[in-house]
């Protein structure tokens, strides 16, 4: 015997309502109108002799959709309370804000990669003592190193080309486009190519000492 | 069917001369301009809410809340000076288009 599924009409006002009240953009007195509006229709509905869900179902399609009714309800009102302004703030500001945070990360990253190339270059005089000390020749510091140390005075670049558009993001850019994550993606993968060659060229000139050592200096006495 | 933009156009309009027959309230706002229009005026019915929020923004009319014959509360709107003086210039813009367009659609004249 199949079982009838009644259907509560009460509560079905209760659950839209509340599907709509967990939107920020319906104010008390919206909800409330809104719900009279759809009592009505449903009233003169079940009049014509539909029953109660189906008049509610039409009722429902006929008042507009939760979302399309929070698109124009929003234009209104915004939100309500503190936690709500505070999460139209973050709406609007976490593209930017996330932008900015990428960016100290980036540069950050640049200023580590940057430090890295300068310990070698303060190693580099105590490796020259070291090979004359080791009667070894000094035979200078690898031009692959070269190359990065003499990249450094340019090393400011990459963060002022990402604070120029960071720039952009702020002010020209619409709050909705969520370009942050485009922007992380490429600052890491800017970071992780440029760490590799840099970890070689900082280490070179260590390695290249040590490869000139003499046998005997790893031998015990 | 109109076109949405026609509709939205001639909202605020049809909601400020509806309300010139006395107070009424959405839904039967609603209703009387389905029934003046024979249904070619449809209205997605949640979003005429904002505009009447607007209009009374805009002080074109004001509202209060009431219980009504049937025991249920509304809220009820009706038209303020302001409206009335907004109804008077639509009516003058709207009644410019429909002469221009009456000209222009009826038959040609015959040259003498």
């Amino acid at each position: 015997m199949a079982t009838a599924i009644q259907f509560d009409l009460k509560t079905a006002f209760h659950n839209w309502r509340e599907k709509l009240r967990q939107s920020p953009h319906f104010r008390a007195e919206n909800l409330e109108e809104l719900e009279a509006h759809l009592r009505d229709s449903v009233t003169v509905l079940q009049s014509k002799g539909l029953a109660a869900d189906e008049a509610f179902l039409i009722g429902t399609r006929r008042v507009g959709t939760p979302e399309a009714l929070e698109g124009q309800f929003a234009a209104e009102n915004g939100g309500r309370g503190w936690r709500d302004g505070l999460r139209r703030f973050f709406h609007n500001y976490k593209n930017r804000f996330l932008h900015l945070l990428i960016l100290a990360y980036f540069a950050f990253g640049c200023w580590l990669l940057w430090g890295c190339l300068r310990v070698s270059q303060m190693i580099e005089p105590a490796a020259r003592r070291a090979d004359s000390l080791a009667r070894v020749d000094y035979l200078g510091v690898p031009a692959f190193t070269r190359l990065f140390w003499n990249l450094m005075p340019y090393w400011y670049l990459p963060p002022l080309f990402a604070a120029l558009y960071c720039g952009l993001v702020w002010t020209r850019k619409s709050a909705a486009k969520s370009s942050w994550f485009a922007f992380f993606s490429f600052a890491t993968a800017f970071l992780f190519l440029l760490l590799i060659p840099v970890l070689i060229a900082a280490e070179l000139p260590v390695i290249s000492f040590l490869d000139r050592l003499p046998p005997r200096t790893f031998q015990a006495p | 069917m109109l076109s949405k933009e026609l509709v939205a156009a001639s909202t605020v309009p049809l909601v400020l001369s509806v309300l010139t027959g006395g107070e009424n309230y959405g839904y039967a706002l609603i209703q009387r301009v389905r029934e003046l229009s024979g249904g070619r005026v449809e209205w997605t019915e949640g979003m005429l809410y904002p505009v009447l929020h607007w209009m009374e923004k805009e002080q074109l009319i004001e509202s209060d809340w009431r219980e009504g014959d049937t025991g249920r509360k509304r809220k009820y709107y009706r038209l303020c000076k302001k409206g009335r003086n907004a109804l008077r210039q639509e009516r003058e813009q709207w009644m410019t288009i429909h002469e221009t367009l009456t000209k222009l659609w009826q038959p040609q004249s015959s040259s003498t």
